[in-house]
């Protein structure tokens, strides 16, 4: 995959720096909640939209839980991983060797539940151990470009006898904003009452890009604990991206919301770009494209099982086997998002990023590289 | 405390503080201790006769009583503010006064009666259970349900089941607009008037074995009328599967 902000590079600290010891950090971000609660995670790195009905529901389990167990936090209905009243593995209490019996809360894998308005597939044991739940405003257009959701998405969430689907099989129209809310203003009690919900998460909205000017105000407004924006439903060009980005944040600032985080759904991306985004004003960047190579990968798999390819020998494998195949296909590149958020640590923000391009310079007000040779690019 | 059926306490309080008085006994117990509380109260023996707690003292606030998930019968008074009862499963609710908005959003199994008026999105992405509304419901009234019932003696407002995946409403007065608007496997009876119906949904009379049904939902619910005085809005590729029977065999209603 090409690095789409390749025009940023990163700044080293200068020739005369003093040498110190390498900063100190462990790449955990902390976010409060409106109501003072902390919620810790320990890297920020999510995916967004997994798409979990395109694989079998086993699959979707443990690769959900295997990517969590990197620590990226991963957005997953109970219903999406498991067939009713089972217990997905990405849902289930964590044991914690360092605890020497004593009595501590619960640990979970990093887990985000997409509260989408419709709530298909939505449960109340979804609350439980969640470290993000993603208010989800706005229609979200589908891979056939409705604004509907798939007979496979509602056949997960609400599965019944294969004989008597629910909405006869056939497309759901998606909704916009929840039906249980009066109107924008009122947002704020939906969030509140989210937070009792789910006592140990940080109550998210998610926006769509394209009336940012009118709606961003209107949702800060409504106090959530972090905003997520879906960037990735504009086709964007590198620059434009890094540009909503920091402009996201500015007007963020503007609205007296500095301290509220910025996720961003950034589409296709490298581990250097989601180091250079983060340096631009987000948060916590979606790794979307790294996480739907892996569905992907399952899913061709799946489909030719019948000629005894990958997938056959995939499935006869233990759960530790495909916890090291997802981890021998992320590590690469969360380890260089790891490295090269590290390195940032030497430099204050406004010093990590400059260009080489004039037109970069201004429209991102970084450094315009002064070199005394012209670059070939 | 006792424990049997009988078992009969009150709390009363306002805001975040509340006291409790169970046969003598007085508590001081915020919500999370209530919910905690309740959850505590032992089952009686006998499944007719669920234990009683009456609640006072939540008018006005929020998220009253969350997420029960207790065979218990509690009794309160109102007005309660907006989601009271979310996510509830088993427990049987009887409130008198109006709710907000949201009142028993996704409840799974249970009951929830509200001798009032209820704000919009009463009963949204519900799976289960029972809410009777004796009074009027806002607009969007049982929105993307899939299962359980909704009963409204009154009038309801616009976009009512819409996205309703199943499930059943009634509808005892009048309907404002888009009156099932892409619902798909849901049914609403209604006994006056609907502003517009949505495109795809229609008008149809109830069959003999629907009678039946709804006559015994209404008594249940305790609301009064004949099952005849109904007529059903249903999808008309539903209808028109009913009409080929084909519709049981291989469903596709959109």
């Amino acid at each position: 995959m090409n690095e789409r902000l390749e025009k940023i590079c990163f700044l080293p600290p200068a020739a005369d720096t003093p040498w110190v010891g390498a900063p100190a950090d462990d790449g955990s971000i902390q976010i409060e909640r409106t109501d003072g609660k902390q919620v810790s995670l320990k890297s920020p790195l999510f995916w967004y939209d997994p798409p979990w009905s395109e694989i079998e529901i086993e699959s979707a389990d443990v690769i959900a839980a295997a990517v969590a167990r990197l620590q990226v936090v991963v957005s997953a209905l109970r219903s999406d991983l498991s067939a009713v009243d089972g217990n997905p593995e990405l849902h289930q209490v964590v044991s914690d060797d360092t605890t020497n019996g004593r009595e501590q809360a619960d640990d979970y894998l990093p887990r985000m539940i997409p509260y989408r308005p419709e709530r298909y597939g939505l449960s109340d044991r979804d609350f439980d151990g969640a470290a993000v739940v993603d208010v989800r405003l706005a229609m979200r257009r589908n891979s056939t470009g409705r604004f509907a959701f798939t007979p496979e998405e509602i056949g997960r969430w609400e599965a019944t006898h294969g004989d008597s689907p629910l909405a006869g099989g056939g497309w759901v129209p998606a909704a916009s904003f929840p039906p249980d809310v009066d109107c924008l203003s009122k947002l704020g009690g939906k969030l509140s009452q989210l937070r009792l919900l789910a006592g140990d998460a940080a109550v998210f909205a998610s926006i769509a890009p394209h009336r940012l000017n009118d709606e961003l105000p209107a949702v800060l407004a409504a106090q959530p604990d972090g905003i997520i924006l879906r960037l990735n439903e504009l086709d964007l060009s590198a620059l434009e991206l890094a540009q909503s980005v920091k402009q996201t944040r500015c007007m963020m600032d503007e609205q007296q919301c500095g301290h509220v985080p910025l996720w961003v759904v950034p589409g296709k991306i490298t581990a250097d770009d989601a180091a250079k985004l983060i340096a631009l004003g987000a948060n916590a960047v979606a790794i979307d494209s790294w996480g739907h190579k892996l569905v992907n990968e399952v899913k061709n798999a799946q489909q030719n099982s019948d000629s005894n390819s990958g997938y056959s020998s995939l499935s006869r494998h233990s759960s530790q086997d495909w916890v090291d195949w997802v981890e021998y296909e992320l590590h690469s590149q969360i380890e260089r998002f790891d490295g090269l958020m590290h390195a940032m640590l030497y430099q204050t923000p406004g010093q990590r990023l400059a260009t080489l391009s004039a037109e970069w310079a201004n429209t991102l007000s970084i450094p315009n590289l002064n070199l005394p040779f012209k670059p070939s690019s | 405390m006792n424990q049997t059926p009988d078992f009969n306490p009150t709390v009363v309080g306002s805001g975040s503080q509340t006291r409790s008085y169970a046969n003598g006994l007085s508590l001081n117990v915020g919500a999370k201790v209530l919910h905690q509380a309740i959850h505590e109260i032992p089952v009686g023996e006998n499944d007719e006769q669920l234990t009683q707690v009456d609640v006072a003292g939540s008018a006005g606030q929020d998220s009253v009583l969350m997420r029960l998930n207790h065979p218990i019968r509690i009794k309160m008074e109102g007005p309660l503010g907006d989601y009271a009862f979310a996510f509830n499963s088993q427990a049987d609710i009887r409130m008198t006064g109006n709710v907000g908005s949201g009142v028993a959003e996704g409840m799974a199994s249970g009951a929830v009666r509200v001798r009032g008026d209820a704000g919009v999105g009463a009963g949204a992405a519900m799976t289960g259970g029972t809410l009777a509304i004796y009074g009027n419901a806002g607009n969007r009234c049982g929105a993307a349900m899939r299962g359980g019932g909704i009963f409204v003696r009154g009038n309801v407002g616009d976009e009512t089941g819409v996205g309703a995946l199943g499930g059943m409403i009634v509808i005892g007065g009048d309907a404002g607009h888009n009156l099932g608007d892409a619902m798909s496997n849901a049914t609403v009876f209604i006994r006056g008037a609907a502003a517009s119906l949505a495109a795809g949904v229609t008008d149809a009379p109830l069959r003999k074995r629907e009678q039946l049904r709804l006559g015994l939902l209404l008594i249940n619910a305790s609301i009064r009328g004949d099952a005849k005085e109904f007529r059903r809005i249903v999808p008309t590729a539903m209808l028109e599967a009913e009409a080929s029977e084909r519709g049981e065999l291989n469903p596709n209603w959109r």
